[in-house]
């Protein structure tokens, strides 16, 4: 089964005089998984319950399989949705709430599918059990299955993952990659959570104030933002100011290519990742160790370099040589960086 | 020092039980002695179990009963269809009404049931007209006098559940909003639903100005009435009349406990 393609078509929606949604487009190819992933209040909510039917558009298009759904109750769509908080319905079992939406659609093979999509997420044991004997990420589960088990359209997923802790978040986002990807539901996946938004997407859209900010596959965000506020939100950056000239920018006495070129020559603020940057004990080094936390397999040192504070990602092998106080040395690597205009 | 608390901990039982034996006398003696006067006659029970009997020795009497089951049962289905869909749009469509309506719900309890009365009685002259005079008509009335106890506890159960996510859960599975309200809604609140529907009952069959005032039948006015010519009967359908209203809010609490225990996650 593969999915039908989504379009919307210059959505507006305004909440008083918040504009959450400012003339968006955006086109889900049949069988992707597109994450919006924002800020809180930049709109991707919104977005997504326009499509679901839950929420009004005061401008636009939707589009679903070629059709125009802008009108319809969200009863009418066909679209499956998980829910940020847990939506399993409490006087009903597992199975019972995966059936739901089948009996209404007056199919007669209701527990074979029910058993069947409780099998795919992993939980056919636990059919009977009702939600208040479930933990978090097993409702969640059962909700993603009870919304597969219509075969919908269009997945949508409302930040599914942000109200469970985050070892049963990082195994869960997983799942729903593998599920997503195995049923070839074309699927919406909304979150404020830039290392889910990486790890699960085709495509990753960065919006910002009801906009998009960006449209490309998780290494392009990362690597390739098309804004400073991209940069900034996905990842961590350094702001090092340095000089433009043409096509690259000099930012302590290296010289890196610019993601997009044409800024104009003279000073600017260059954002450059922590793991761009590495540092070395060096006594005649410019710069000098602030503080180092430890994360695990890696580090983030602070340095400064005159008046500017570097963060480096290094290592953790290599922090026992760099003491607070130390000299040291900083080096870009010449990877593409982003301007903050 | 641990006679010092031995000797304030005996203190405060006698202080407990004493409070409790002048609450009970308080209680308990004016159903005691209603016992004992309607048993002062040998016939007054018998004849009370005994419908058919009844109804032929006191019509009137049988009229109020009659009227009163009818009228209870009426009002709390028509409080149910008026209040349960309108406390549920309101929590999800119209958030910003739940003050005004919650205030509207309760104004009732503020105004004397005299007062009412003066205010029905030109609206009851244009119910007659179109419906006609029977007892049936107090529904109206009584439906209003029931709603700050129904709407607070309809509301107290629907702010235990998420409504809004459970609604939109079952819209996009495709459901319409009857099925929302009927196969979503109600059985998540239906204890809530239950005790709006006993406490209504309960009202109902104890009212008895409004029907007074307004020349309606219902059980208190029929009691009221044979108080005058068998005074023994009509304490014995009181005491009955009691014990009902004491076995409805008895199951209510029972209800309320189940609900609690179901709530502790397993």
């Amino acid at each position: 089964m593969t999915g039908v393609a989504v379009h919307l078509k210059g959505l507006r929606r305004t909440f008083g005089t918040v504009h959450a949604l400012d003339n968006l487009d955006l086109s889900i190819e049949d069988g992707e998984l597109i994450c919006l992933l924002g800020p809180s209040g930049c709109g991707k909510t919104t977005a997504l319950r326009v499509l679901a039917g839950l929420e009004d558009a005061d401008d636009g298009q939707v589009l679903v399989g070629g059709k125009d759904v802008t009108a319809l109750p969200a009863n009418k769509r066909d679209m499956g949705m998980v829910f940020q908080a847990y939506s399993l319905f409490p006087h009903l079992t597992a199975v019972e709430n995966i059936e739901f939406g089948l009996k209404l659609r007056g199919r007669r093979r209701a527990p074979g599918r029910a058993a069947d999509m409780l099998e795919l997420v992993g939980l056919g044991q636990f059919g009977a059990r009702y939600p208040h004997q479930m933990s978090g990420g097993q409702q969640q589960r059962v909700a993603l299955a009870r919304a597969l088990a219509i075969e919908p359209a269009v997945l949508l997923l409302d930040e599914p993952l942000s109200a469970l802790d985050a070892k049963v978040r990082v195994q869960l986002r997983d799942e729903i990659k593998r599920i997503q990807s195995s049923v070839g539901t074309t699927t919406l996946f909304v979150t404020h959570d830039q290392e889910e938004a990486l790890a699960v997407a085709d495509r990753v859209g960065v919006m910002r104030a009801g906009k998009l900010e960006q449209l490309a596959s998780p290494a392009d965000v990362y690597q390739k933002p098309a804004s400073a506020f991209v940069a900034d939100f996905v990842g961590l950056s350094n702001r090092l100011p340095g000089s433009v000239d043409g096509a690259s920018i000099s930012v302590l006495g290296t010289t890196l290519p610019l993601v997009s070129p044409g800024a104009a020559n003279g000073d600017a603020t260059a954002l450059v990742r922590p793991e761009a940057v590495s540092v070395e004990a060096d006594p005649e080094g410019a710069g000098r160790v602030l503080t180092c936390s430890f994360l695990g397999p890696t580090s983030r040192v602070t340095v400064t370099v005159g008046e500017t504070l570097v963060i480096a990602q290094v290592a953790s092998g290599l922090i026992p040589s760099l003491a607070p106080g130390t000299a040291v040395c900083v080096k870009l690597a010449p990877v593409p960086v982003a301007l903050d205009m | 020092m641990a006679g010092v608390n031995a000797r304030r901990a005996r203190k405060q039982r006698v202080l407990r039980w004493a409070v409790l034996v002048v609450l009970g006398v308080f209680f308990l003696l004016p159903l005691a002695a209603m016992v004992e006067f309607s048993t002062r006659d040998a016939q007054t029970w018998p004849l009370l179990v005994n419908w058919p009997k009844l109804s032929g020795t006191y019509p009137d009497l049988a009229d109020g009963i009659v009227a009163s089951l009818e009228q209870a049962g009426l009002t709390a289905l028509l409080m149910l269809v008026l209040l349960v869909p309108t406390a549920i749009w309101v929590r999800l469509r119209l958030p910003r009404l739940r003050r005004l309506i919650e205030f509207l719900c309760l104004l009732p309890l503020t105004i004397p049931a005299i007062v009412l009365v003066v205010g029905l009685a030109p609206v009851y002259a244009w119910v007659v007209y179109f419906l006609g005079g029977s007892s049936l008509t107090l529904v109206f009335a009584y439906t209003i006098l029931v709603l700050p106890y129904a709407y607070r506890s309809i509301d107290a159960g629907l702010a235990a559940i998420d409504v809004k996510t459970l609604a939109e859960a079952a819209r996009s599975l495709g459901s319409g909003w009857t099925t929302v309200i009927v196969r979503v809604v109600l059985p998540n609140i239906r204890s809530a639903v239950l005790s709006a529907a006993f406490l209504s009952v309960a009202l109902v069959l104890g009212e008895f100005t409004i029907a007074s005032l307004l020349n309606r039948t219902n059980l208190q006015v029929s009691i009221e009435l044979l108080g005058k010519s068998s005074a023994g009967m009509s304490v014995a359908v009181s005491l009955t009349a009691l014990l009902l209203a004491f076995v409805l809010l008895l199951l209510l609490s029972l209800l309320a406990d189940r609900r609690k225990s179901i709530k502790e996650p397993a």
